[in-house]
Parts: C-alpha cells; structure tokens; sequence
C-alpha cells in the first residue's frame, strides 16, 4: 500500500499545482484538499496492524473467540476499508489530472469526469478523516440525561418540562428505549424542578452529548399578562450510564466498591422503634459522596432498595463524567488551545419563539422549524450539524498534535 | 406531634387532598409523593369520573391512617412485587434491607465444587421460613438463590392464601427452579421439627411477632393483625428449643436487643456463634446465629456469610465486641 502511496502524494503536493494547471483549472479543482500526509501515515500504520492482527487471530483461530481481539479487528478493518476506498478515488482523480496535462484534446471530457469523481473523493476523504479521530470513551454508552431549570422562575420550569418532552419525543421517534427515573413537579405543576431521563441505548450518549449546557428560551410565557416576550435558561446534563440500574447485583456490587468512609447514605430516620412498630411509605434516600461532594436524592420509588440503587447509579454516572471532564480539562492546559464545544458554562442553544428560530451558538446553525425540532423530528438536524463542527475542531487539534510531534 | 394549620393551609393550596395525607406523612413533600403514587395507581383503566372518586376516596381513607399498601394492595419487596390484604402484615423496608444483605452475602459464599467431586450428593441449601405472612422474605430468597424445597409456615389462614397469590403474582422468577416454594398452615408452636418429617435445614428465617411494649403507630396499631404483631420471647423461645436442633443457622428479626441476648444465653457457645444485625436507621434488628461446624452437607461456609452481616456477641456472656 505504502508503493502506492508514495508516487501518489509526490504527485500531489500541493505547492506543485498552480505552477502546472492554469489558474481557472486550479479554482475549480481547489475544492479538494489531500488528506494531510502525516494523518496518511498514521491510516497506514493501521493496515499494517490489522494485517499483523489478522495474521496472529489465524493462529488463535483453534483456541476459541476474543472480544476484545474482535472488537480491534473490526474498527481496524473499518479504517483500512474506508482508506482503500480513498485511495483508489484518489489514483482515479490523479490519472485524471495526469491526462489533462498529457493531452490537451482530451480535457473537456477528462474535467467532467473530474466533477462527478470530485464529490465521492470529498466523501471517502471525510469518512476516513472521521475515523481516524480519536474516539471518545464513554461513545458506545447509553446516557442519563438531568435537566434542571435555570434562571426565569416558573417559566424556567415550563421550559424544562418542554425540553424534557422535547427529548422524550426525540427518543420515540427514533424508538429508543428510556425510563423516567425521576420527576419533580414544581409546585404550580405546570413545570418541573428537576427531571431526569435515563435513556437506554446504546451510543446514545455519543448522540446527545453535545446537549450538555445551557439552553435559552425567548418567548412569551403563559404566565406572562402583558404580552412581553420572557428570556429564561434550562440547563442540560448528559451523562453516559455505565451500568443498567435495574440489575441488583452489579448496582449492589458499586455500592461495595466505595470505601466505607467516603460515603454516607441517608435513609427515612424512623421515629421510635421502626420494624414493625411502624410502617412508613417515606423511601427517600440520599447519598453523599465525600472526596467529590456530590450529593443525590432519590425518591421516586416506593421501594427504599431501588431508590438507593438508582441513586447509586446517578452517583456513578456523575463520577464517571467529572472524572472525563477533568482529564479533558488537564488535556487541554497542556496544549493550550480551547474547545468551545464542550464548555459548560455558556449558553449553548437558543430557543426563540416568535422567530420560529433554535439556534446552536457553537456551530452558529439555526434552523427555522421550532414545531418540529420540539417534537424531535428535526432535532437530528441540530445534533449532526454540531457533530460535525465538533469533528472538524477535533481534526485541527488532531493536525496540531501531529505537527508538533514532528517538530 | 401535631400539625400546624400552616402547613395544612399550604398543602391545601398545592392541593386540596394533600391535608388528608398529612397526617401518616408529616411533611408536604412526602404527601406529593404519595399522591404522585396514588394517582399512578388509578390509572387509565378507570373512567375519568371514577378515577376522581377513587382518588379521593383513598385519601379520605389515608387521613384514617389507613395503610397505603393496603390501597395500592402491593409493596416492591427487592425485585419482587408483594401483594398485601388487610389481616397480612406489611413487609417492611428494614426486612427488605436485611434480605438483600443476606442474599447478597450468601451468594458470594457458596463453595463452587462440581459435581463429580460431591459425588452426586444433593448441594442446595434446605431452608425454611416460619411466621411467613405475605411470604415476602421466603420469596425474595427462593427468587435469588438456589433452594431446595423452600417452605414457608403461617398459623393464618389469610397469610397463607395471599402467599399462595404472591407465588402465582412473580411465578416468572420461580418458572426454571424445580424446586417451587411452598406454603403451609400449620401452629409454629405444635410443630415438633424432629417429628414431622422435615429435613435437617441450613438457614431458618422468621420476622416473629415481636413488640412487646407500646405501640406507637395509629396506622399499624388499628389496621395490621395484632396475630403477627404482639409477642415477647415465645418465638426465640421455641428457635433455641426446637429449631436450632433441626438448623445449621437461623435469621430472626426482632424488636430489641434482650430478645438477641435471650438467644445467645440459651445457645452453647461451643457449638454456636450468635450476632446482632442493625439495619441502616441504626436500630438492632435482627438476630443470628450459625453452628461452628456445619452438620448439613451444603457447601456454604457460614462463618464467612455473616462476618459481614453484623456484629457477633463475645464469647463471653453479655459483653458486646466489634469483630
């Protein structure tokens, strides 16, 4: 692969181009940009591995079946497919400009056949780019997602119960399994004070991760008399769920892990003798965590037992999240750069009622179909165009780290 | 303590059944949950006029001090859903608590040994569980473990028919086991273990009767079966007398810490170990005790199955030691 490469990439510099085709031809073809060279290198590093992998599973084939081995192999092999499928458009495309210098008489009909390679070339080149980003940790979880109201009072509240329908008819559409494991209701009942949607499939969390933050609504509130047009927050928290919190056993087997010392669980404080001296329906529980000081309630459930291990498995998401933020975070000191995809603290959508209008202020993309976004037919649209802000930031980190490993 | 007719007026304002729940819930907060469950229950099976009515109806019964497990006519019970008739008593979360921690210990500690090397011989654990009532504690164990023959003893004829439903209620867990619970009528206190037939048992549960003095709650003192409430020493009594001659160990629930130290007085300290359990609101709850050398041949080691569960009694007579 590496033989073919090589001629491939010479003949491609960049630097190389104006010199060779006249400066109309150069416009049209600018629209494609080789992969970078050393992101090359790296693709092929795998192939390489995957043949080195595929060589020793032979081997193994008798002594049986590895997941993990398995697991390798496929995402290997998924790169190396989508690099064979970019290189052959790429020999295609360079033949193509090769004929084009070659024989003049023939350009017309080469440049044509140029536009239609051009499109699947950017394609292969996108996909294989996608890939070769580093994957993130918690991408093939499923996610809990807490929403809480922010500033705007009761209107705030409405806006959370609109959001969290937002993203029940989300899951729905796309038929995704997912519980309400807890509901506050404000005491209005028209909103809520906190809510929080655990939604059981898996990747979800790679899907709706970029929804973590604050979210902003412009609107004339039901509650307004005046008619003027309110602005208020709801802030959105995804975190990836690492265990099904309906299996006792492995919620139980947590709950072991934590030194004893490090974690208080509150119970109902029974008044007298407790037993069968009394029978109470409070079932709240709370635990603390000490080291990060985190603190959840629970008591959605009529059994003390499944409250405590839904609270265990909330507590778990939540460490497991902080701990990937904070390594995020100690990531990015070192390179110095910021990614604003990620931070918590500004508002990150806008809302906007009498536009129509929800806008992403990350990726500045608005889409102008409020109904539909809110009952989470359209809301994809949001999520992809954010994704892919997301991957070509990453890319410019990933291009960053390469030329300063080179230096 | 009494209520202020603040906080009525409050819970009035939210909603005007809120005060009816305020006397068995103490605090606004509560009632909401419990209205919230309430309203769960009479769902959308009912017409919306009846759904209303009903609603109120049990409220009106909640400021009774009626049960709500007797309204909703079940209580989760672990992973069990336990259906609960006026004359059963309740189960209570502290039993629930206790359950799982056992369970949870048992099955860490059952000895893995195939087949071939116990030759054939049968390895479930024989258990029996007496004062069964709902038969919530013999359920959540036979669903969790591996039972030989589990059997559950009530003197009353209603705990022994709503066992039979509970059974019926969670059959799915019970489905691959081919050994199914089973309930019997029979006076705890006329059973002669030695007489009747029964195996030599590894575990002995029972959540006996056990206040002995005032009763505190309206709720438990007018609408659960004083059958399944009142008593002292009776039930210990007949576990060191007869029971512990038929067991490897037993799990007592009980109300206060003489009727462990009753148990332990009675027992040889050669032959047992006995333990006090406190459940997470810091009250002793139950009792237990294993034999030091095991006489069954189940491969469990019973030492290790309560080193966690709760804190023996020294060796020495009424003084108490961490272990």
């Amino acid at each position: 692969m590496l033989q073919r490469l090589i001629p491939l990439s010479t003949k491609l510099t960049l630097k190389s181009w104006p010199a060779k085709c006249p400066p109309q031809v150069f416009k049209r073809f600018s629209s494609f940009e080789p992969l970078h060279p050393s992101l090359l290198s790296r693709a092929v590093g795998y192939s390489k591995e995957l043949r080195a992998l595929e060589a020793e599973m032979n081997v193994g084939q008798t002594q049986g079946f590895d997941v993990e081995k398995e697991k390798k192999y496929s995402h290997l092999s998924s790169i190396v497919g989508s690099l064979n499928r970019y290189i052959s458009k790429l020999e295609q495309y360079v033949e193509l400009k090769e004929l084009i210098s070659a024989d003049p008489s023939l350009r017309e009909e080469a440049q044509a056949e140029i536009e239609e390679v051009l499109p699947d070339l950017n394609k292969s080149k996108n996909t294989l780019f996608n890939k070769l980003l580093p994957p993130h940790m918690f991408a093939d979880k499923p996610c809990l997602m807490e929403i809480r109201p922010g500033v705007g009072g009761t209107e705030a509240m409405i806006f959370a119960q609109d959001l969290l329908d937002m993203y029940i008819n989300y899951c729905n559409h796309h038929r995704w399994p997912y519980r309400l494991l807890s509901t506050t209701e404000n005491e209005e009942g028209n909103g809520i004070i906190e809510g929080i949607l655990a939604i059981d499939e898996p990747y979800s969390y790679d899907k709706l991760k970029f929804e973590s933050g604050v979210h902003r609504v412009q609107r004339i509130p039901a509650t307004e008399a005046k008619g003027r047009i309110h602005t208020s927050t709801a802030a959105i928290v995804i975190l990836p769920q690492l265990q099904d919190s309906n299996d006792q056993k492995s919620s139980d087997a947590y709950e072991r892990s934590f030194p004893a010392k490090d974690i208080r669980i509150d119970v109902m404080r029974a008044r007298g003798k407790g037993g069968q001296h009394v029978n109470t329906t409070d079932s709240a529980v709370r635990i603390t965590h000490y080291p990060s000081g985190i603190v959840v309630n629970m008591q959605d459930e009529r059994s003390q037992h499944k409250n405590k291990a839904k609270a265990f498995a909330i507590l778990r998401s939540r460490l497991a999240e902080k701990e990937r933020v904070e390594k995020e975070q100690s990531e990015r000191k070192a390179r110095t750069d910021q990614v604003s995809s990620t931070n918590r603290s500004d508002k990150i959508k806008t809302y906007n009622f009498p536009q129509n209008r929800v806008t992403d202020h990350r990726c500045n993309f608005s889409l102008l179909d409020m109904e539909n976004v809110l009952n989470g037919t359209k809301l994809d649209k949001m999520l992809d165009e954010m994704a892919t802000f997301d991957n070509s930031e990453k890319a410019k980190q990933l291009l960053a780290e390469i030329a300063s490993e080179n230096n | 303590m009494r209520i202020s007719p603040k906080t009525v007026w409050k819970a009035f304002q939210k909603d005007p059944l809120l005060p009816l729940l305020l006397p068995e819930c103490r605090t606004i907060e509560n009632s909401i949950t419990e209205l919230k469950w309430i309203k769960e229950n009479f769902n959308n099976n009912y017409t919306k006029k009846d759904r209303l009515n009903l609603i109120k109806k049990s409220c009106l019964k909640r400021q009774k001090h009626y049960p709500l497990q007797y309204i909703l006519g079940d209580q989760p019970f672990g992973k069990l859903d336990i259906l609960c008739r006026p004359g059963v008593l309740i189960p209570r979360w502290e039993t629930e608590e206790w359950c799982h921690e056992l369970i949870e210990l048992m099955n860490e500690n059952v000895m893995q040994k195939s087949n071939e090397t116990m030759g054939g011989i049968e390895t479930k654990l024989r258990y029996i569980d007496l004062c069964t009532g709902t038969g919530c504690i013999l359920l959540l164990l036979a669903a969790s473990l591996n039972l030989k023959d589990p059997m559950g003893i009530d003197i009353s004829s209603k705990a022994i028919s709503l066992a039979n439903q509970n059974l019926q209620h969670n059959v799915s867990y019970y489905k691959n086991s081919l050994s199914q619970p089973k309930f019997l009528q029979k006076d705890v206190f006329e059973m002669d273990p030695t007489k009747e037939n029964l195996p030599h048992f590894d575990l002995v549960t029972s959540n006996p009767p056990y206040i002995h003095d005032h009763l505190h709650s309206k709720s438990v003192k007018i609408y659960e079966p004083k059958l399944a409430l009142y008593g002292n020493l009776e039930f210990y009594k007949n576990l060191v007398g007869k029971w512990c001659n038929q067991t490897d160990s037993f799990v007592y629930e009980l109300g206060s810490i003489h009727q462990a130290q009753y148990v332990r007085d009675c027992l040889s300290n050669e032959e047992w170990d006995v333990g006090v359990y406190k459940d997470s609101a810091n009250h002793i709850r139950c009792v237990y005790g294993y034999r030091k050398k095991n006489i069954s041949v189940a491969n469990i080691h019973w030492k290790k199955v309560f080193e966690k569960f709760g804190t023996l009694f020294a060796a020495k007579k009424k003084t108490k030691k961490n272990t």
